[in-house]
C-alpha cells in the first residue's frame, strides 16, 4: 500500500460505516430500528390513543380509518398499544443484554486473561448454566421472582450470561495471544490497562454481533414469557401479552394477533439483518 | 520415461500475457505484459519481492488465478505446442497435474488432513494414470521411497510429519505423474536453513532423474543461483531482466537487479551498511507512468517517465528492460561492484 | 552489561517437559549486538523473551547492570522496563490494530507517565517518527494502512520512545522483503552508533546475523552450542553444527558451490530431550561419549581469536568434520 492510501483512508470508523453502507439489509435493519426506538420516544406524542383508553362500543373493530390496525377485545387502539409495547420490548432487549453483557463479559474477560484455575471456575458454573435451556430457566426465575417489568427483564437477562462468558472468553483468547499483548507488557503495562486499551477493543466485533442477535431473542423470550403470563401485567401493553391476547378471538378478530406477530417479526428481522451486516462490516479480513 | 528426450525448442512459450484482478474500486494490474520461454528440461527462476507477480503467473500458466476477482486480460501460453489460454475446461483439467504439477509454499495447509500421505499420491495416480488403486498404491510407495521417506509411513497423516517431510510429500505428490513442467512456488521458504538444503537437494536430484523442466519460485537470490539455469528478475508485473545464471550473477545490468544485490546481507562480505533501495515498489493498482522503477532509480531520465522499456536482447540471450543499457558499463555498470 | 547464568525455561506439555531453554550462559557488553542464530524451535525467541522477564525463568539468573532481574518485585521491575525494550517479528501482530500510529508510540510514554504535559508528549512522538524515519503525516494512519517496512518502524519508534540501553530484537526483519529488510537493518545500525544501545538480535537468517552482530551465539535444542566473534564464526566454525548451518546458506554468486554439508534428519523434538549431546543424531563426528555426556561450553584455547574468546560445546571440535 502507498502512502497515498492513507491519506485518502476514511479512518476506521468511517471505513466501517462505508462498509456498512453497501449492505441493502443491513441498512433496512438499522432503518427500521431507529424508527422503533424513535417511536417508543415520542410513544405519546405519536400514539392516536393512551394505551388503556377503552371504547367498549368499538370493540373487536377490523382496521378502519379511525382505528388504524382495529382494536381488541376492550375497544383499545390496537396501533396505540403497539407503540406504547414498543417502549417495553427494546427496554427489556437492551437492558436484558446489557446486564448479560456486563456479567457474562466481565466473567469472560477474567475467566480468558487469567486462565488457569480462575477460568476452570468461572467456566465450570457457566457450563452449568448452559445446561438448562435458556427458555426454561428465564421461565424459572421469573417464576420465583414473580411477574413485573424488572423482573422479566432480570430473568432474561441472566439466562443469556453464559453466552457471553463464552463468547467474550473466546475473544480475549484469541487477541491475548498476540504480540501486541505482550509488548504492553514489555513497556510496563499493567493489567487493567492490557485488557481495557488492548484486549477489548480488539475483541468488540465478535460481541458487539452477538449483541444485535440477542436483542432479538431477548424481545422474543420476553414476549414469550409475557405470553404465559410471567412478563409485564395488565393493563400495561407489551406485544408477547398482546399475542397472547389475540389468541382466543384467532377466527373472529384475525388482526388482534397478525399485527402483534407482525411487529415482533420486523424487530427480529431487522436486528438479525444489521447483526449479519454488522458481522460483515467488522471482519478484517474482508477489509481492502 | 523421459520427457525431453529428442525434443528440441520449448516447452513453454509465454507471450504477452496481462492478468488483472478486478475489485470495487481499482484494478490490481498483478502481470504486465510477461514474456518469456522455457526450453525442455530447463529450470528457470522468477524473483522478486512480495506482490511482484510472481504467484500469480504461475498460477495463470495453469489457468488458475481464482476469478473473480482474477482476468486473464490478454497474451498466449503455448505449452508444448498447444495454446492454454484456448483449452476448455475438460482438456485443462488432463493438462494440471498430469502436465504441469505445482507445489505450493504451505507444506501446513497444502494436504488434506484427514487423508493418510499415501492415499494422497495413489489419489493423484489414480486420477491421471488409468492405473488401479494398488498400482496407484505400489507407485505412491515408489515416490515416498524417492523422496527419503520409508515405505511404512504409507498409512500416516500429514500431522505427524515434520515441516520438511511434508514438503517431500508435496514433492512426491507433484512428480507422481512424471509432470512435463513443476511450477515450484517458493517451496522452502517455510523451512530451516539445514532442511531447505536437504529439500533443494532433492528436488535437483528429481528433477534431472524425471527430466522435467522447472520454474522456480523465490525471492531468494542464493537458492536462485544455486538451482536454476536462467533467472527472470521480475518487477511489478514485468520482467524486468532474464539472463542464464552465470552471466546474470556475474554482470546484472537492470537497475533494480542490482539494488536486490546490493541489499542483501552477504557471509562474505564486511560492509558496514547495506546499499538499500530507497522506497517501496509500487502498489499494482497505480503504477506510474512510463518504466514502474523510475520513481526509485537513480539513474532515471525523462525518457523513463514517459514511455516502459521493452524486454530486448543485449547480447548473448541476456535480456534486459531498460532504457539506459546503452551506457551501461561506464555508469550503472560500476554501481554493481 | 547483562549477565545471563544458567538460565533455564521449561515448559509443561502433555508429552512431557519442554526444554525450550537449558541451561544457557553468556553476557552482552554495553554497546554491542550479541547474534543468536538457530532454526525453529532452537529456543532462540523464549530465550530472548525469558532473558527480559517477558516470561518467567524456570531457574538461573539474569543480571542487568548488577541487579539481578530474576528477583525483583513487580514495581522494580517496572523501573527497569524502561531501560530494557524489545522489538517483535511480525510487524502485524505487534501492533494493536485499533490504535493509530501516534498512539502506539505515544503509549509507552503514557502507560510510565513520562511527561506530565501532554505537549511534551507528543513533541517526544514527533522526534521519535523523525529517529526511525516515518513521516509525520503517517501519525494518524492505523497498522494495516502501512506496509510492513512502515510498521516495523513504527514497532521500533515504540521500542525507543522510553530511551533504554538494551533492546532485544526478535527476527525484526524476517518478515520483510529484502529491500525493506536492508532499510530496516540500516536503520538499526545506525541507531545504535548514534545512542550507543546495546542489542541482542536473533535471527534464523545467518547472513543477516552476520551483518549485524560483533559477537554470535548459535543454538540448537536450548542450547548455545558455540559462541565467538562475527567473523571468527565464520571463518574457523568448531561445531559441526555451526559447519552445515553456514554450508546450507544458499550462496547468491554465479555457479553456487559444489560442496555442501547436508545435515540428514530433521532437528529432534526438544520434549524430553535425550541424554548425550543434543546434536548426536545428526552429526557425523559423533563419538560414543556423545551420546553418554553432555559437552559443556568451554572456551578453545589459543585459537586465533578475531573479537573476543571462542566457546564451543563439542568434544571433538578439535577433529575435521571430515
Amino acid at each position: 500500500m502507498s502512502p497515498e492510501t492513507v491519506e485518502a483512508s476514511r479512518g476506521m470508523m468511517g471505513e466501517f460505516a462505508h462498509r456498512l453502507r453497501k449492505n441493502p439489509l443491513a441498512v433496512f435493519g438499522f432503518v427500521v430500528l431507529s424508527i422503533l426506538v424513535l417511536v417508543a420516544a415520542f410513544a405519546p406524542l405519536i400514539a392516536p390513543y393512551g394505551y388503556s383508553d377503552q371504547f367498549l362500543e368499538h370493540a373487536f373493530e377490523p382496521p378502519n380509518a379511525k382505528f388504524l390496525l382495529g382494536t381488541d377485545e376492550f375497544g383499545r387502539d390496537i396501533l396505540s398499544r403497539l407503540i406504547y409495547g414498543a417502549r417495553v420490548s427494546l427496554q427489556v432487549g437492551f437492558v436484558a443484554v446489557g446486564l448479560a453483557l456486563s456479567v457474562g463479559g466481565f466473567l469472560g474477560a477474567v475467566a480468558g486473561y487469567y486462565g488457569g484455575f480462575c477460568d476452570n471456575a468461572i467456566m465450570r458454573c457457566m457450563d452449568v448454566l448452559l445446561g438448562i435451556p435458556s427458555t426454561l430457566l428465564a421461565i424459572a426465575i421469573a417464576a420465583s421472582l414473580g411477574p413485573g417489568l424488572v423482573n422479566l427483564m432480570i430473568s432474561v437477562g441472566i439466562a443469556q450470561i453464559p453466552f457471553y462468558a463464552r463468547i467474550v472468553r473466546g475473544a480475549v483468547l484469541s487477541v491475548r495471544g498476540q504480540e501486541f499483548v505482550e509488548a504492553a507488557r514489555a513497556m510496563g503495562s499493567g493489567d487493567l490497562r492490557i485488557i481495557f486499551r488492548h484486549i477489548i477493543p480488539n475483541s468488540m466485533a465478535p460481541i458487539i454481533v452477538q449483541t444485535t442477535l440477542d436483542v432479538a431473542y431477548a424481545i422474543l423470550s420476553a414476549a414469550g414469557l409475557s405470553f404465559i403470563g410471567l412478563g409485564v401485567q395488565p393493563p400495561f401493553p407489551e406485544w408477547g401479552s398482546m399475542l397472547s391476547g389475540g389468541r382466543q378471538y384467532i377466527f373472529e378478530a384475525p388482526h388482534m394477533t397478525l399485527f402483534p406477530g407482525i411487529t415482533i417479526m420486523l424487530t427480529i428481522l431487522s436486528l438479525n439483518f444489521l447483526g449479519d451486516g454488522l458481522r460483515d462490516a467488522l471482519d478484517p479480513k474482508l477489509r481492502r | 520415461m523421459k520427457n525431453s528426450e529428442g525434443k528440441k525448442g520449448n516447452i513453454l512459450d509465454v507471450r504477452d500475457l496481462v492478468i488483472h484482478y478486478e475489485l470495487e474500486e481499482s484494478t490490481v494490474r498483478a502481470v504486465e505484459g510477461m514474456s518469456f520461454t522455457l526450453g525442455y528440461g530447463e529450470t528457470l527462476a522468477f524473483v522478486g519481492e512480495t506482490g511482484a507477480g510472481k504467484t500469480t503467473t504461475a498460477l495463470g500458466l495453469m489457468r488458475l488465478v481464482p476469478s473473480p476477482p482474477g482476468r486473464m486480460v490478454g497474451g498466449e501460453i503455448f505449452f508444448e505446442g498447444r495454446d492454454i489460454m484456448k483449452a476448455s475446461g475438460e482438456e485443462l483439467r488432463a493438462i494440471r497435474g498430469e502436465k504441469i504439477s505445482f507445489i505450493s509454499q504451505d507444506p501446513m495447509t497444502s494436504l488434506n488432513p484427514v487423508m493418510s500421505v499415501g492415499s494422497q499420491i495413489a489419489e493423484m495416480v489414480v486420477l491421471h494414470s488409468g492405473l488401479s488403486m494398488r498400482e496407484s498404491r505400489a507407485r505412491a510407495e515408489e515416490m515416498l521411497s524417492l523422496v527419503g521417506i520409508r515405505k511404512e509411513r504409507m498409512g500416516d497423516y500429514p500431522h505427524q510429519f515434520s515441516g520438511g517431510m511434508r514438503q517431500r510429500v508435496l514433492i512426491a505428490i507433484a512428480l507422481a505423474c512424471s509432470p512435463a513442467l513443476l511450477i515450484a512456488d517458493e517451496p522452502t521458504s517455510a523451512l530451516d536453513v539445514t532442511i531447505q538444503a536437504q529439500v533443494l537437494n532433492l528436488m535437483k536430484g528429481l528433477k534431472e532423474r524425471f527430466d522435467t523442466s522447472m520454474i522456480m519460485i523465490t525471492h531468494d537470490l542464493g537458492i536462485a543461483a544455486e538451482t536454476c539455469d536462467r533467472v527472470a528478475i521480475i518487477y511489478a508485473g514485468r520482467i524486468v531482466e532474464m539472463a542464464d545464471t552465470e552471466s546474470l550473477f556475474t554482470e546484472a545490468l537492470h537497475p533494480y537487479a542490482i539494488g536486490l544485490f546490493n541489499s542483501i546481507p552477504r557471509i562474505d562480505d564486511d560492509r558496514d551498511l547495506l546499499d538499500a533501495l530507497p522506497g517501496l515498489m509500487p502498489d499494482p493498482a497505480r503504477l506510474p507512468q512510463g518504466c514502474p522503477f523510475h520513481p526509485r532509480c537513480a539513474h532515471a531520465s525523462q525518457e523513463c517517465e514517459n514511455s516502459a522499456p521493452g524486454l530486448e536482447d543485449v547480447g548473448n540471450g541476456h535480456l534486459l528492460a531498460c532504457w539506459l543499457r546503452g551506457k551501461r558499463n561506464s555508469e550503472v555498470g560500476s554501481v554493481a561492484q | 552489561m547483562i549477565e545471563v547464568r544458567s538460565l533455564k525455561k521449561y515448559f509443561k506439555t502433555k508429552e512431557g517437559m519442554l526444554h525450550a531453554v537449558d541451561d544457557v550462559s553468556f553476557s552482552v557488553e554495553k554497546g554491542e549486538t550479541l547474534g543468536l542464530v538457530g532454526e525453529s524451535g532452537c529456543g532462540k525467541s523464549t530465550l530472548g523473551r525469558t532473558m527480559i522477564r517477558l516470561i518467567d525463568a524456570t531457574s538461573g539468573s539474569v543480571h542487568f547492570e548488577g541487579v539481578n532481574i530474576m528477583e525483583l518485585s513487580k514495581g522494580g521491575m517496572k523501573s527497569i522496563r524502561k531501560k530494557i525494550q524489545i522489538v517483535f517479528q511480525d510487524p502485524y501482530s505487534s501492533l494493536n490494530p485499533r490504535m493509530s500510529v501516534k498512539d502506539i508510540i505515544a503509549e509507552p510514554l503514557i502507560v510510565n507517565s513520562t511527561f506530565a504535559r501532554s505537549a511534551d508528549r507528543d513533541k517526544r512522538v514527533w522526534e521519535l517518527m523523525d529517529t526511525v524515519g516515518l513521516a509525520r503525516r503517517l501519525a494518524g494512519a492505523y497498522p494495516h494502512e502501512l506496509d510492513g517496512g512502515r510498521r516495523q518502524r513504527i514497532g521500533i519508534a515504540r521500542a525507543l520512545a522510553l530511551s533504554p540501553e538494551f533492546i532485544v530484537l526478535d527476527e525484526p526483519v524476517s518478515a520483510l522483503d529484502v529491500c525493506i529488510q536492508a532499510q530496516i537493518l540500516n536503520l538499526l545500525k545506525v541507531l545504535q552508533k548514534d545512542f550507543g544501545y546495546t542489542y541482542v538480535f536473533i535471527s534464523h537468517n545467518l547472513s543477516v546475523v552476520k551483518h549485524v552482530s560483533t559477537r554470535i551465539a548459535v543454538m540448537y535444542l536450548g542450547k548455545i552450542v558455540e559462541l565467538a566473534g562475527g567473523r571468527e564464526i565464520f571463518k574457523n566454525p568448531a561445531h559441526p553444527y555451526t559447519k552445515a548451518l553456514i554450508s546450507a546458506i544458499p550462496r547468491p554468486v554465479a555457479g553456487g558451490r559444489d560442496e555442501r554439508i547436508i545435515l540428514e534428519g530433521d532437528v529432534p523434538s526438544p520434549v524430553n530431550p535425550p541424554a548425550g549431546c543434543r546434536f548426536a543424531g545428526r552429526c557425523a563426528i559423533k563419538t560414543s561419549e556423545c551420546e553418554r555426556e553432555d559437552p559443556e561450553l568451554e572456551e578453545i584455547a589459543g585459537a586465533g581469536v578475531e573479537g573476543g574468546s571462542h566457546f564451543v560445546s563439542c568434544f571433538n571440535s578439535g577433529r575435521s568434520a571430515g
